[in-house]
């Protein structure tokens, strides 16, 4: 049975608060979720043993409610990063001091949990939320 | 678990799929569809003997497993193992099945399964074979319809009529099957007279090469690829045969761009005026791309999925307003190709407003854009927004006081300006400008020209000359922006472009080329994905079909293998060209097409010179030449182009440090990074341009503008030399790697070299690594 492992940076810079724990349950993972979107940060949710070709990690960054979610899959021959892409923004928007293109960034901590339940539940994310 | 069933199995696969299966408990689409359905084990999949008991079943039964295990039961163990059985096992199936063909294995799968899928996901699969069975019957009516009504060979015309006729006449009564038998007859004319237009082309170089190797217009006469051509292009031929033996026109090639380019977007409107594209699917919408190209192809996906553009009335007045006839007749495909062009841009400019638009702010946003774009499109006439850069002349940048200037006179004068050596065969040079240019007449150098003296002297006292010329790579830049299209100036005796190196004094030995994207109206581009690491400098030549373009020059890759390339033969692109090309190394700038501007490095001494020609010996890239010759001009007390880098203005979020035996290396957040040069490519940028970018979306890592602190890193210590065969580590401050990092450092640790990565994310705790091999950075296992 394929498990994962959380791990998550609440805060910014050197006030952040960090950790990780394996074999999360998902009242952990929604509320480092919560904690993280009120504060920014980061939430990854690492597939810890599980095969090597397929979804492998989920990963939020988020900051001023405004979060890029990227699924990293290994198909055999590429890494790829499925994202989100039903963004407002028109221009690319700073999240933690990167530029992102606003198409990818969400609004919306609903859709967010609803990737991760979906890649805790089932292993992967569907097309339509992530592609 | 399953070895007791795997063991009846009936080939070697299905064994292994099930022990993969019972390890796992899982199907991975990929596998499903690549190497499972339509074979043996596709119906053990399916479950079809009749007792429910092949594979689907058990999955569904070890997903039901790990519900158990995760403490799930009742109403929640049924929702979880629903969920995934439909998303796991039912989905990939059927998908894979729609793949193939095999609607009706499809259906039986699903209807034998559904029950036991969430209802959501259940409902979504249901429509989805729905469309997939009118698609299906779509299909075998056309095909039947081709095979009795459709051209038979090349020559054949296509008989509309009788095709129309059979469509209405079978269709009885249903709108929407009919839309879609005529959407796929569409289709299919499309490719055909693509595919047609293709092979004329190809019989007519086959001829042209003929004709160049010596035939006589009798045994070019009799040749089955004369033959089978139109007998209009046939006249063609025998007419440049003829000219050809009299005349002596320097040999080429024909380009099939500007044809092609009327095919595609002739195409596009075609698409766009009724309401085909409504009801295409998007794997149909895809499937265009032979016939629409790439970037037309994306914009009819974005366009199937916005809000609608412009009606057929107020698309209609526009194209009055332009003056392109909007119902032009079915042959006159240059026409509808033009409206193409206006229909392309009326649709990007709306649906890239960011706003809902009213309907009179889209006929102007429409119009406005509409206007720009037939500026310098080589389906228009010539562009007089591109002819404005191109003639931008020093008053235009210094002010009415200098009126007498002209831009010929502000051209290197020949004791100043290299010239190219010309073999006796070679053809004359092209000039640089789209216009024909005038005999250049023999100027005194800069400094005695007394006008120039003046204008100097001028420019010198308002500070204006580096502004000047700022102003004017940024106007071609729009203007290359916004007419989509290459364009080269030729920048005289005023240092260099792009903003990437300082300015020099006017008079001194450089000369510079600014270029946009496209080429149609120019005469010289260069050609290649940024990853090709054949790129090529093409001159334009007239040829029969119209313009053609000759390749004069390669470039080969600089020493990362990526990036920058320069030209490997200076002389015979000098000699083909008139331009001088030892003093100019090529380096796109940028991940975007609008960025990829070409710049110069200009020397203004022998000290500078033997720089950049050791640079050139040395596969260096632009961007470091321009640096060495920077540190030279810091010693001599010179200005360097470290004053146009960027410089950052935020607040450092994330660090990285890397380290390599007793070597740090730092680098920070994108917003917060000071120390680069923004437009330089990492070690990865072919690796990032390689990657396959969907619509609204665009990678970091490519260059020190979009790069993370991580890749910045790497990318440093590999600059340095520090790399190769080297262990690394890696402390990550103030988040964690994002997910594009974690496969983009494993291509970097790949590019770099390196034995080994271990990256510490300091507030998670996490430790990840990367060993060759690895397409991704993970967690390691002992955590």
């Amino acid at each position: 049975m394929t498990t994962y492992s959380l791990s998550w940076c609440i805060g910014v810079g050197d006030d952040a608060d960090g950790g990780k724990k394996r074999s999360p349950a998902w009242s952990d993972i929604e509320q480092k979720l919560s904690d993280a979107w009120k504060r920014s940060g980061t939430v990854t949710l690492d597939v810890s043993d599980g095969p090597d070709i397929g979804p492998q990690s989920l990963q939020m960054q988020t900051e001023n409610a405004q979060a890029v979610i990227m699924l990293g899959v290994d198909d055999g021959a590429e890494y790829e990063v499925r994202t989100y892409s039903e963004g407002l923004h028109a221009h690319d928007v700073e999240i933690l001091g990167n530029r992102w293109s606003g198409k990818t960034v969400c609004s919306d901590l609903n859709i967010v949990s609803r990737a991760f339940r979906e890649f805790l539940d089932t292993g992967d994310v569907s097309g339509d939320l992530l592609d | 678990m399953f070895d007791a069933a795997a063991l009846n199995m009936r080939d070697d696969f299905a064994r292994d799929l099930v022990r993969h299966e019972a390890e796992q408990g899982r199907v991975w689409r990929r596998q499903v569809l690549n190497t499972t359905v339509g074979n043996a084990t596709g119906a053990l999949i399916a479950g079809t003997d009749g007792n429910d008991a092949g594979y689907a079943a058990k999955a569904r039964a070890a997903l039901l497993t790990d519900g158990l295990g995760q403490g799930l039961s009742g109403e929640a163990l049924d929702k979880q193992t629903n969920f995934a059985f439909g998303r796991r096992v039912v989905e990939p199936v059927v998908t894979a099945r729609l793949s193939q063909g095999d609607v009706t294995g499809a259906k039986t799968f699903f209807y034998t399964h559904r029950d036991g899928m969430a209802g959501d996901d259940a409902d979504i699969l249901d429509r989805r074979l729905a469309e997939a069975g009118q698609a299906w019957n779509t299909k075998t009516i056309v095909d039947d319809l081709w095979q009795r009504l459709g051209p038979k060979s090349f020559d054949d015309p296509i008989d509309m009529d009788a095709i129309e006729n059979d469509l209405v006449v079978r269709h009885g009564g249903d709108e929407r099957a009919l839309m879609r038998e005529r959407d796929e007859v569409f289709h299919r004319i499309l490719g055909f007279t693509q595919a047609r237009d293709d092979t004329h082309a190809g019989y007519a170089n086959f001829l042209i090469n003929k004709v160049k190797g010596g035939a006589s217009p009798s045994q070019i006469a009799t040749l089955p690829q004369f033959l089978a051509l139109p007998k209009d292009q046939q006249q063609q031929l025998i007419d440049w045969h003829r000219e050809q033996m009299t005349d002596r026109l320097a040999g080429f090639a024909p380009d099939q761009n500007l044809d092609r380019m009327v095919r595609q977007f002739a195409a596009y409107h075609d698409l766009s005026g009724n309401d085909a594209l409504k009801q295409m699917s998007v794997p149909r919408v895809q499937a265009l791309e032979p016939v629409l190209g790439e970037d037309l192809t994306k914009q009819a996906l974005a366009n199937k999925q916005a809000s609608p553009s412009l009606d057929a009335t107020d698309f209609a007045a526009l194209a009055r307003s332009i003056g392109v006839d909007p119902n032009p007749a079915p042959s006159d495909t240059l026409t509808k190709a033009q409206l193409g062009v206006l229909r392309s841009a009326a649709d990007k400019a709306i649906a890239t407003s960011g706003t809902a638009l009213t309907p009179q702010q889209q006929r102007e946003t429409a119009l406005g854009a509409a206007q720009t774009a037939i500026s310098g499109h080589p389906l228009f006439k010539l562009p007089p927004e591109v002819q404005r850069v191109l003639d931008i002349t020093p008053q235009d940048i210094l002010g009415p006081t200098t009126s007498a200037l002209s831009p010929e006179r502000w051209s290197p004068p020949p004791e100043h300006a290299p010239q190219p050596t010309r073999g006796p065969g070679a053809p004359a040079a092209q000039p640089v400008r789209p216009s024909p240019a005038p005999p250049k007449p023999s100027l005194p150098s800069p400094s005695e020209d007394p006008v120039i003296r003046q204008a100097d002297e001028k420019a010198k006292q308002l500070g204006k000359v580096a502004e000047g010329w700022a102003r004017a790579t940024d106007l071609a830049k729009d203007a290359a922006k916004s007419a989509g299209k290459w364009i080269i100036r030729r920048a005289p005796v005023i240092g260099t472009v792009a903003g990437l190196a300082a300015p020099n004094e006017i008079g001194s030995e450089v000369s510079t080329y600014l270029f946009g994207r496209d080429a149609s109206d120019t005469n010289l581009r260069l050609s290649g994905r940024s990853d090709d690491l054949s790129r090529v400098v093409q001159i334009r030549r007239q040829g029969l079909f119209g313009p053609t373009w000759e390749t004069v020059a390669k470039t080969e890759p600089d020493k990362r293998g990526h990036g920058s390339y320069r030209i490997i033969d200076p002389a015979a692109f000098a000699n083909k060209t008139g331009l001088d090309w030892d003093t100019i190394v090529l380096q796109s700038t940028g991940d975007k097409p609008e960025d990829k501007v070409g710049f110069g490095v200009a020397v203004n001494n022998d000290e500078e010179r033997a720089i950049l020609h050791d640079g050139i010996a040395n596969r260096d890239s632009a961007t470091n030449i321009q640096r060495r010759i920077d540190r030279a001009r810091q010693v001599s007390g010179g200005t360097t182009s470290e004053s146009k880098q960027s410089s950052g203005s935020q607040a450092v979020v994330v660090s990285a440090e890397g380290r390599i035996g007793d070597k740090i290396f730092r680098d920070v957040n994108q917003t917060a990074r000071s120390n680069a040069d923004a437009a330089q490519p990492t070690l990865i940028a072919g690796h990032i341009s390689a990657k396959k970018l969907k619509p609204g979306k665009s990678f970091p890592n490519g260059n020190m503008a979009t790069a993370h602190a991580e890749i910045g890193v790497i990318h440093q210590a590999f600059e340095a030399g520090s790399t190769q065969g080297q262990d690394m580590t890696l402390t990550v401050k103030g988040r964690a790697v994002c997910g594009y990092c974690r496969g983009d450092i494993a291509a970097a640790a790949h590019y770099a070299g390196l034995k080994s990565l271990t990256i510490y994310e300091e507030k998670t705790g996490h430790v990840l690594y990367w060993e060759p091999g690895m397409r991704s950075v993970k967690e390691k296992k002992s955590q």
